[in-house]
């Protein structure tokens, strides 16, 4: 009786031990500190091109080739998701950053494919975020290098003989006006989208001149300035 | 025992009859008719005035002043917590009626609010709209002012640069066309600075284009643009245009023009009024002369100039200004300075530069002025009744100024006469 009783007493201590033991161990197991990462807000889309970042509009000027750029809120996560780029359901590049090349908005087939609509960012517990949203590739407008008076022409006149100054421009993919501006002798004239005018008021001997042109999303092209002379008409004569 | 306890009683039915008497409970029930309503109104102004406009809506120049006015009712002297103004929920003034400038270009909410006593808070809004003039360069565009050789029959392109000042509204032009007998060939409205013109024009003409910018609340642009440009002529012709005038105040005046060639055989004869233009087209290449004179009127030295055409152009010569630097002449029907005395004193006056007002002419008799004194054809006439009548032993002094219509001014002294002698006055 009294071995067992000190049996079961035995058991006992093992047992309370093993309780002791288990509550110990379960009070020393640390629980993993809880992932923030699901505490980004938000996510953007920028874009960086000619050494500058625009949000808004999300425009990229066909001729040179841009970045678009992941920007999460707040940013100290950024390094901490995995970045995924789509078109459609099609996956194009992971990372914070997705290049896009020229050659990429080379044509619309090539925009179509090549060109992201949808940012997914995922972080390491399974959490997603998505932003989707739409980059206008605009081409440029481009001059001729073709105007008029040709680089160093002669010019026969008086101050009120008007002189013509014309030029070409054009944009592929702008349905609207181009603006441009005429320069002549440093100063500037709004001429909208004409695309010739006729000057007046210039003085015997060398002059300058330069057209620009923009489009409606601000891309731009101009000439390098070209200069004409003016020779008194009778001399001339 | 039963006295004392009745005694209490009375008086404290007494004391509650006197609390009753004094408390009309009916005072104080609320009365809806007797509800006072309190109204607030604000209004702009531009004068104390009486009888100026008042408005809640305007739009004006940046720093221009307004007077802001308050009504409350049933009074301004009712009690009050707070009345203050806002603009655009800012702090803007604490007095009911003053008078204030808004430089921020914008459009503007000015609220005036008032806190009555019970802590009810009634306001009522002003619209300001502050917005500048546009702006228009009116030295700098195309084509350049007197440009020459445009050719008629092509599309003619103008452009002109203008600006908003507050970079806040759209701006429109109104761009005019005439030609030089001041048609207008084109007035139309345009969004954008500039314009083509399809129109089919005259060779060797002048045509003058003005352009006025507005932004959107039809405030005009403080200049407007005004340019001329002279068509081409054809096959070698050329013109001569200009304006002729004089330095005459005279309404009216003839003025001869004549076209020389370089050997002086006339080609033409104008005959213009007061700032006429003209325009002589075609003329060949080749040097010409042009002689300017006012007709019956040889006060003014005729004007010739003398150019060269050569470039199918038309030459504008500068307004020709003929001169009269002659002033009036004056003389006495005898020539002679010295006149008797009559009760009509006459004198010659004319002036080869035209009529003279009568205006112009002032008589004084021994530094009086003379009145009464008419101007008929050349013939000066002076009444002098009262003074002929009299016996003057010493010669009196009469001066005449007289001032052309090219005011050139004559100022000359005569001499009367005595009609009588000291001995005669006096005896002897």
């Amino acid at each position: 009786m009294s071995l067992l009783s000190k049996n079961n007493r035995c058991v006992l201590n093992i047992c309370l031990a093993l309780v002791a033991g288990g509550l110990f161990s379960a009070c020393l197991h640390i629980p993993d500190a809880p992932s923030d990462s699901s505490k980004i807000t938000s996510v953007d889309v920028s874009v960086k091109q000619f050494g500058e970042l625009k949000e808004s509009p999300l425009k990229i000027n066909s001729d040179d080739d841009a970045e678009l750029i992941a920007e999460v809120t707040p940013s100290k996560f950024k390094n901490d998701i995995k970045y995924y780029w789509y078109k459609g359901d099609e996956t194009l590049g992971k990372g914070s950053v997705y290049t896009i090349t020229t050659d990429y908005m080379a044509s619309s087939k090539k925009i179509e494919k090549h060109i992201p609509d949808k940012l997914v960012i995922e972080d390491n517990e399974g959490n997603r975020l998505k932003t989707t949203f739409q980059i206008v590739i605009n081409v440029p407008p481009k001059l001729s290098t073709e105007t008029k008076p040709e680089d160093g022409e002669i010019l026969y006149g008086d101050s009120h003989t008007p002189i013509l100054f014309s030029w070409h421009s054009s944009d592929r993919d702008e349905s609207g006006q181009l603006f441009h501006t005429l320069e002549i002798d440093g100063i500037s004239y709004n001429v909208g989208d004409l695309q010739q005018v006729q000057q007046s008021g210039f003085t015997m001997g060398k002059h300058t001149y330069r057209i620009l042109v923009e489009d409606s999303l601000g891309d731009k092209d101009s000439i390098p300035e070209k200069e004409f002379f003016v020779i008194d008409s009778l001399e001339g004569l | 025992m039963i006295f004392r306890i009745s005694k209490s009683v009375i008086l404290l039915g007494l004391i509650v009859c006197a609390f009753l008497a004094c408390t009309n409970s009916d005072d104080y029930l609320f009365n809806e008719q007797d509800l006072q309503e309190i109204e607030v109104s604000a209004v702009i102004t531009n004068s104390f005035e009486n009888d100026a406009e008042k408005k809640k809506t305007d739009t004006i120049q940046p720093g221009d002043s307004l007077i802001f006015l308050t009504t409350v009712k049933p009074s301004k002297s009712i009690r009050n917590r707070q009345y203050y103004w806002t603009m655009d929920g800012s702090n803007f003034a604490s007095e009911y009626s003053f008078k204030k400038n808004i430089n921020d270009p914008g459009i503007h909410k000015i609220a005036f609010v008032f806190i009555d006593f019970f802590g009810d808070t009634l306001s009522d809004t002003i619209t300001i709209t502050v917005a500048s003039s546009p702006i228009i360069d009116t030295e700098k565009f195309i084509p350049a002012n007197k440009t020459q050789n445009i050719d008629p029959d092509s599309t003619i392109h103008f452009a002109w640069n203008s600006y908003d000042p507050d970079s806040l509204w759209e701006t429109f032009f109104r761009f005019v066309l005439q030609n030089s007998e001041q048609d207008t060939l084109i007035d139309t409205l345009l969004h954008q600075a500039n314009f083509s013109s399809h129109k089919k024009l005259s060779p060797l003409q002048k045509y003058t284009w003005t352009v006025t910018a507005y932004n959107e609340f039809n405030q005009e642009s403080k200049e407007s643009l005004s340019a001329s440009f002279f068509t081409e002529g054809r096959d070698g012709e050329n013109g001569v245009s200009g304006i002729i005038g004089s330095n005459s105040n005279l309404d009216k005046q003839d003025f001869k023009l004549i076209l020389l060639d370089s050997i002086q055989t006339p080609l033409d004869t104008l005959h213009l009024a007061r700032n006429d233009h003209f325009n002589i087209n075609p003329l060949a290449k080749g040097k010409y002369s042009l002689i300017a004179s006012v007709e019956d009127a040889t006060d003014f030295r005729p004007d010739t100039i003398q150019f060269h055409l050569g470039a199918n152009q038309i030459l504008e010569l500068d307004s020709i200004v003929l001169r009269d630097i002659t002033p009036p002449r004056i003389q006495t029907l005898t020539g002679s300075d010295t006149l008797d005395l009559s009760d009509t004193l006459r004198f010659i006056v004319y002036d080869l530069g035209g009529p003279i007002p009568e205006s112009k002419i002032s008589v004084y008799y021994e530094n009086q002025y003379l009145e009464n004194v008419t101007l008929s054809k050349d013939t000066l006439y002076i009444p002098f009744i009262k003074e002929a009548s009299a016996q003057n032993w010493t010669c009196k002094f009469i001066l005449i100024n007289i001032t052309d219509a090219s005011n050139n001014k004559l100022k000359q002294s005569f001499y009367l006469r005595p009609n009588t002698t000291l001995s005669e006055v006096f005896g002897e």
